[in-house]
C-alpha cells in the first residue's frame, strides 16, 4: 500500500521536473539571437502556457498528495486519470514545438530579410504569425510547427474554457535556405512561399480542380488506351489490366492537383514582387537544377518558366505591358529583358526537354511521363486560369500587387548608381521626403544588379567582384531596414496628429481654420509635416471620421481638403 | 538654417539646401533616414541617431593584436569580435569599461569640399558614454560611420538603436587632391566594420625594414 502511495507521488514529481524542464528550455530559447517579433509572440504564447499548467498541475498535485493520506491510491488514480493524461498530452506537444527549435541551426540573418517577410505575411493575415528561421533539416518542419501549435491551442479548450485564447491561430514556419540566408535578391522567392499560404487560405487550387475533375477525367478516359499502348511500345514488358485505370488516374489527378497549386504559387510570386520574383526564380533554376524534369509535387522547371514568361508577355509575345507599370527606360530594360526571355525560352523548351531520355524515367515515374502527354496542353491554356484565378486572387491581393507599389523605380535606380542607400525619395520641391517601397528596392535592386552593376565595379575598384556584389547585397538590405524604420514612425507621426486635429477642434469647436494655422497650432515646421497633416486629414476623410464633426467645425484646408470633401459627398 | 562659422550669408555652406536641392550629386551633402527633421537639424550640426548592429568583443585564446604579423592579425581581429543585431528602439547594456562598436542608422554621402566631424552629444557624455575615436569623414565619404563605445561611467549605460547619439558638424575642405577618386577601405558599409588595418599599404614597409634590421 505504501509502496503504491510512493509510486504515484514519484510519479507526480516526475512531472513536475518535466514542467520545470520546459521552463528551462523556453529560457534558453528566449537567449538565442533571433530577430523576428513573431518568433517572440511564440515564446510568450508558450512561457503563459507553460504557468498556466505548471499551476493547475501543482493544485492537482497537492490534492492527489492530501488524498493519498486518506483514501486507497487506486482510487485517487481513477478520479484523476483524466486530468493527469491531459497534462502528458501537453508535455507531449509542447516537447514538439520546443524540439523543432532546438534541434535547428541558428545564424545570423539580417534584419532586412525578416522585415521582407513580416511586411507581407502580417498584411495578407492578422491571425497568424511566421515565424522565419534561417535552417531546417526537414522541410516539413513548418507543417509540423502548426500542427502542433494547434494541437496545443486544441488542447487549452478542453483543459479550461476560461482560460484565455490567444488571438493568434497559426504560427507557420518559413525556412530559408542556408545559401539565401542573407541574400536577398533571390529571397523573393518567398513570394511562391507567401503563395502555399494565400493558396491554403482561399482554396484557389482546389477549387480549380474540383471545379476541373469530371474535364480531367474525360481527358484521361480519352487518353488512356493511347498512353498505354505508348508505354507497352516503350517497354513492352508492361502489363495493364482493367483496374488499373482508376489506380492510374488517382496519380494523375494527384499530379495535376500538386502541379496547379505550385503554379498558382509561382503566379502570386509574380503578383507579389512583380520582375525580381521572375528573376529570382531564373536564378534558383541556374544555379540548382536548369533540366529539373519535375517531381510527383513539383512541376518541371521548364514549365514553371514558360508560364511565368506567358504573364510577363502579351499575347504578341510583347512585354512592354508588364514593365509599363515599372515607369522606367522601356526600350533599354525593355529590350534586354525580352534578350533573357529569348535565351530563357531557347534553353528550357520543351522540345528540348524531349530529347532527353524520357524512356529511362519512366521507369521511375510513370505518372510524370502521362501528365506530360496531356496535362500540359490544359495548363498552358492561359484561360483556364484566368478563369479561376485572376477573380480569387485579386481579392487576396489586390493590395500588395507589385504594380502599386513601384512608382519611384527610376530615381531608385538612379540612387543605385550614386552608391546612396535607396532607403528614400527626397521631393526637391517640397523639401520633403517619403519612403521608398520594399517592393521597389527589390525590383530596382534586381534591373540595377542586372543591367548596371558595373558601375559599382568601377566605385569600388579596390574590391573584387563578389565583395562588390555582397556590399550590392547589403545596400539593400539596410535600405528596407531603413525604409522600414521610416514608414514606422511615419505611421505614429500621423496617429498623433490625427489626435491632436480631434484634441485642438473638439465638437462644439466653431473654429474656421486655414492649413498654415493648422500648422502653427500643431507647433510643426511647414516643410516637414505638410505631407503628413494633408494626408492624416484625407486619412479622416476616409474614415468618413471628419464628415461627422464637418457640421460643427469647418477646416478650410486649401483645395485638396475641399475637393477630397466633394468627390467623398458624391460617393455618398 | 545650418551656416559656417564666419557667419557670411552668401559664402555659407547651407547644409539643409543642400540635402533638399537638387543640385548636381558633387556638391550634394546626403543623409538618410532624418526621421525627425526638425529635432535632428540644429544650429551647427546635425544630429545622429544609433543604428541596430554592433560588433562586440569576446573573450579569445590569443595573446594580442600583432600588426605586422598581417595574415593573422585579419583572422584574430575577425575571432576576437562578433556581429550582433538588436532591434530598433530595443536595448543593448553597455557595461562599465565595456568596449564595442556601433554605427549611425544614417547613410551619409559627403561632397568632394565638406569634411565632416563626429562628436559626443554631451548629454550622454555626462553619463560617462564615449562614442568615437576617430572622429574624421574625408570628402566623397559614403556609408553608416562606425562608432566606438566606450563606458567610462560607473554604472551599466542603456543603449537603444534610433535614439539620437552623437552630432556631425561640417568644415569646408580646402585640401583637393588631383588623383582620381578611389573609394576607401570603409566606403559603401552599411553596417559597423572590422577594423582593416591589416590593409594599411606601409605595414609591409614597416615589416621589410625591421626584417632587414635583424639580419644586420
Amino acid at each position: 500500500m505504501n509502496s503504491d502511495k510512493n509510486i504515484i507521488k514519484e510519479f507526480l514529481n516526475s512531472s513536475l521536473f518535466y514542467f520545470y524542464k520546459l521552463e528551462n528550455l523556453i529560457n534558453e530559447i528566449k537567449t538565442y539571437s533571433f530577430y523576428s517579433e513573431d518568433y517572440r509572440d511564440l515564446i510568450n504564447i508558450l512561457s503563459e502556457f507553460n504557468e498556466i499548467v505548471t499551476n493547475n498541475f501543482r493544485e492537482l498535485k497537492s490534492k492527489i498528495i492530501e488524498k493519498i493520506k486518506t483514501s486507497s491510491p487506486i482510487e485517487i488514480y481513477n478520479e484523476n486519470v483524466v486530468q493527469l493524461n491531459r497534462f502528458n498530452l501537453f508535455l507531449k506537444y509542447f516537447n514538439q514545438i520546443i524540439s523543432i527549435f532546438i534541434n535547428a541551426e541558428n545564424f545570423y540573418i539580417h534584419q532586412g530579410i525578416f522585415i521582407l517577410i513580416e511586411n507581407f505575411t502580417k498584411k495578407i493575415s492578422k491571425i497568424s504569425r511566421f515565424i522565419i528561421y534561417p535552417f531546417f533539416p526537414s522541410s516539413k518542419s513548418g507543417m509540423r510547427l502548426n500542427y502542433a501549435y494547434k494541437n496545443l491551442l486544441d488542447f487549452f479548450r478542453k483543459f479550461d474554457k476560461e482560460v484565455e485564447k490567444p488571438e493568434i491561430e497559426d504560427f507557420l514556419l518559413f525556412s530559408i535556405p542556408t545559401l539565401n540566408k542573407e541574400d536577398l535578391l533571390s529571397s523573393c522567392l518567398l513570394g511562391h512561399e507567401i503563395g502555399h499560404f494565400i493558396n491554403e487560405k482561399n482554396q484557389i487550387g482546389r477549387n480549380i480542380t474540383s471545379e476541373k475533375f469530371m474535364d480531367y477525367q474525360s481527358i484521361f478516359r480519352t487518353n488512356y488506351n493511347k498512353w498505354i499502348k505508348e508505354l507497352q511500345a516503350k517497354k513492352p514488358t508492361l502489363k495493364f489490366d482493367l483496374h488499373m485505370e482508376s489506380v492510374f488516374f488517382k496519380i494523375w489527378f494527384r499530379i495535376i492537383s500538386n502541379w496547379i497549386k505550385e503554379i498558382i504559387c509561382d503566379k502570386i510570386g509574380l503578383k507579389l514582387f512583380g520582375l525580381s520574383f521572375f528573376f529570382a526564380f531564373l536564378d534558383f533554376i541556374y544555379i540548382n537544377n536548369p533540366y529539373n524534369k519535375g517531381t510527383e509535387k513539383h512541376p518541371p522547371n521548364w514549365l514553371r518558366l514558360k508560364i511565368l514568361i506567358d504573364e510577363i508577355q502579351d499575347k504578341d509575345g510583347e512585354i512592354s505591358k508588364f514593365i509599363k507599370n515599372y515607369k522606367i527606360d522601356q526600350d533599354f530594360i525593355g529590350e534586354k529583358i525580352k534578350n533573357i526571355i529569348s535565351f530563357v525560352q531557347k534553353n528550357f523548351t520543351e522540345e528540348k526537354q524531349e530529347k532527353d531520355e524520357i524512356i529511362q524515367k519512366m521507369k521511375e515515374k510513370v505518372e510524370i511521363a502521362i501528365v506530360r502527354e496531356s496535362a500540359i496542353k490544359e495548363l498552358n491554356n492561359r484561360k483556364f486560369y484566368h478563369k479561376y484565378i485572376n477573380s480569387k486572387l485579386d481579392e487576396c491581393i489586390k493590395e500588395y500587387c507589385y504594380k502599386f507599389k513601384i512608382d519611384d523605380m527610376n530615381d531608385v535606380i538612379k540612387l543605385l548608381d550614386l552608391y546612396i542607400i535607396p532607403n528614400e525619395i527626397i521631393d526637391f520641391k517640397k523639401k520633403n521626403s517619403k519612403a521608398v517601397n520594399i517592393i521597389t528596392i527589390l525590383n530596382a535592386g534586381w534591373l540595377y544588379f542586372l543591367f548596371k552593376i558595373k558601375n559599382h565595379y568601377n566605385i569600388l575598384k579596390n574590391l573584387n567582384k563578389m565583395e562588390v556584389r555582397k556590399r550590392f547585397n547589403e545596400l539593400l538590405l539596410k535600405a528596407i531596414e531603413l525604409s522600414n524604420i521610416q514608414q514606422k514612425i511615419d505611421k505614429i507621426l500621423k496617429k498623433a496628429i490625427i489626435k491632436r486635429i480631434f484634441e485642438i477642434f473638439g465638437e462644439n469647436n466653431k473654429k474656421e481654420i486655414g492649413l498654415s494655422d493648422l500648422i502653427k497650432e500643431l507647433k510643426l515646421e511647414k516643410n516637414f509635416y505638410r505631407q503628413a497633416i494633408e494626408e492624416s486629414i484625407c486619412e479622416l476623410i476616409r474614415k468618413r471620421k471628419l464628415i461627422n464633426i464637418r457640421e460643427n467645425f469647418i477646416i478650410n484646408l486649401n483645395f485638396i481638403i475641399i475637393q477630397k470633401l466633394n468627390v467623398l459627398k458624391s460617393s455618398i | 538654417m545650418l551656416k559656417n562659422s564666419n557667419n557670411d550669408k552668401s559664402k555659407g555652406i547651407d547644409i539643409v539646401d543642400r540635402l533638399f536641392t537638387e543640385k548636381p550629386i558633387e556638391k550634394r551633402l546626403v543623409i538618410t533616414p532624418l526621421l525627425l527633421k526638425e529635432k535632428q537639424i540644429k544650429q551647427g550640426s546635425i544630429d545622429l541617431r544609433l543604428g541596430t548592429e554592433f560588433i562586440i568583443t569576446k573573450k579569445t585564446r590569443f595573446s594580442n593584436l600583432d600588426l605586422d604579423d598581417v595574415k593573422e592579425l585579419e583572422i584574430n581581429i575577425k575571432n576576437y569580435q562578433k556581429m550582433l543585431t538588436i532591434q530598433f528602439n530595443d536595448k543593448l547594456v553597455l557595461h562599465p569599461g565595456q568596449f564595442i562598436l556601433g554605427s549611425t542608422l544614417e547613410y551619409l554621402r559627403l561632397p568632394d569640399d565638406l569634411i565632416g566631424y563626429i562628436i559626443g552629444r554631451s548629454s550622454w557624455g555626462r553619463l560617462g558614454l564615449i562614442i568615437a575615436t576617430a572622429i574624421l569623414i574625408h570628402p566623397l565619404f559614403a556609408g553608416v560611420i562606425t562608432l566606438e563605445l566606450t563606458n567610462l561611467g560607473e554604472v551599466p549605460i542603456v543603449l537603444r538603436p534610433g535614439r539620437r547619439i552623437a552630432q556631425i558638424s561640417f568644415h569646408k575642405s580646402i585640401i583637393q587632391t588631383e588623383e582620381d577618386f578611389s573609394a576607401g577601405k570603409y566606403y559603401g558599409s552599411t553596417h559597423p566594420s572590422f577594423s582593416e588595418i591589416h590593409k594599411d599599404p606601409d605595414i609591409d614597409i614597416f615589416k621589410q625594414f625591421r626584417e632587414k634590421k635583424n639580419i644586420k
